[in-house]
Order: C-alpha cells, then structure tokens, then sequence
C-alpha cells in the first residue's frame, strides 16, 4: 500500500515539474513605430506617431530597411546538388549601384 | 618486376584521373568548392603536404556559404544580362562571393556564359574564370573552367 502511494506520488511530481510546452514567436519584429515631433515658435508642439505593421518578408530585408538596396524579390531557381534536384527559393535585392545582392534570409533578416 | 608494373599502373591511373579532373564538366561552379587558397607548394616533404592540407582546411568554405555561393552563380547565369553583376554577404563567417557576367555565346542546342567568379574568406580573395552552359532539353546549368 505504501508504495502504491509513493508510486502515485512520484508520478505527480514529476508531471508537475515537467517543463510547460511554450509557443514559438517568430523572432523577426512585426509592427515598428516611428514618431516625429516638431515645436512651432518653442510654445506648441506638435507630434505624429506611425505605427506601421507587415508581414512581407521582402520588406523586412535588411538591405532595403539600410536603404543600400531597392527592388528586392523572390526568385526560384533549380540545382543539382549531390544527383537531387533541389529547388530553393532566392531573396535578390537590387542595390543602387546595379548590384545584385542575394539576400540569405538566416543571415540577414 | 610486378611491383614495378603495378606502380606503371598506378602512375598511368593517377595522370588519367588528374587530366580528366582539369577538364571536370559538373553541376556545381568550381568557385563554390575550391576555396580561396591558391598559394599552395610543392608537395616535396610531409611538412609541405601538411600545410597545403591546413590551407586547403582553412580556405574552404563552410557547406551554408558554398550554398549560396552556388544560388548567387546560377541565379546570375539564369537571369542577368552580360555585364551585370550578383553577390552575396556572410558578416557571421567572414565571407563573400561575387559573379560577374562578361559574355554569352550560343552552342548547339544552347549557349554558354562566361562568367568571372570571386570568393573571399578572412580578407583573402581568390578569382575564378568559369564558364556556365545551359541546352535547351537541359534542366540545370553546366559548370567548367573552359
């Protein structure tokens, strides 16, 4: 009997200390606020928030947010690696000077 | 006598092999593998052979850059025009590769584009001049150094 009831303990505890199962947030930052103020005369002032939110994963590239690339698209290609065809998924920004930068999005974003 | 036929033979196969390499037609850029070490020495002691066995280690890319060094070249063969060019960044590794296009010439049942590769590892840059050919019944891009 006692060890039934330390058996019954036992399981208890250990499902109280198992660890809780918690949802993964994307770590990329969704919405962003920018917030101008201005003073007219050092008397009124006067302020504008914007608050703006995307989940386009090409606007959240890197280069385009430094503002040292524009036009930045998907683009598919197809390779052979190892004897498999292997179809990935390109991130290409376009910088100003005419160069193309294929974004990675692990590194970059 | 066997054992001087058997290193004839040896000999023979390793000169085959090594010629048929030079000229090794493949699915990948040699850019993406080869590395940015080219000051390798002859390879007259164990002491000479370990350290172009370092270098070789040292000037590799990782298997993540050699990917998207590989995406950057077929991604610029596939799409861009003579003149432009494509690169790519690892800030993480130290490590960059360009590819430009400098010309494009038809084949029967394609045509083959010329392509001036770089990959840079720690400050260390090594040039590349590769070609890239595409037939039409084709579905991936052949790479070769000529």
């Amino acid at each position: 009997m006692i060890k039934a009831i330390t058996l019954i303990a036992v399981v208890f505890l250990v499902g109280c200390s198992s660890v809780p199962q918690s949802t993964k947030i994307g770590s990329n930052q969704y919405c962003y606020t920018s917030q101008t103020v201005q003073t007219v005369n050092k008397e009124s002032v006067t302020s504008t928030t914007t608050v703006k939110c995307s989940d386009d994963p090409v606007e959240q590239y890197v280069p385009a947010k430094m503002g040292i690339a524009k036009d930045c698209t998907e683009s598919y290609i197809t390779m052979n690696l190892g004897g498999q065809t292997v179809r990935e998924k390109l991130h290409v920004c376009k910088k100003h000077n005419g160069t193309f930068t294929v974004v990675d999005s692990n590194t970059f974003r | 006598m066997f054992a001087r036929n058997t290193m004839a033979r040896l000999l023979l196969s390793t000169l085959i092999l090594s010629a048929s390499a030079a000229h090794a037609v493949t699915t990948v850029p040699l850019s993406a593998t080869a590395g940015v070490r080219n000051d390798y020495i002859e390879t007259s002691s164990i002491f000479a052979l370990l350290t172009n066995v370092y270098k070789q280690a040292s000037g590799t890319l990782s298997s993540e850059d050699q990917k998207q060094h590989i995406k950057t070249v077929i991604f610029a063969a596939s799409n861009l025009e003579t003149g432009s060019v494509a690169e790519w960044t690892n800030p993480a590794n130290a490590t960059a590769g360009r590819v430009k296009i400098v010309m494009t010439k038809p084949v029967q049942g394609g045509y083959c584009r010329m392509l001036f590769t770089q990959v840079e590892k720690d400050n260390v840059i090594r040039d590349y001049t590769e070609w890239a050919c595409k037939t039409m019944d084709s579905k991936f891009w052949t790479f070769s150094e000529r």
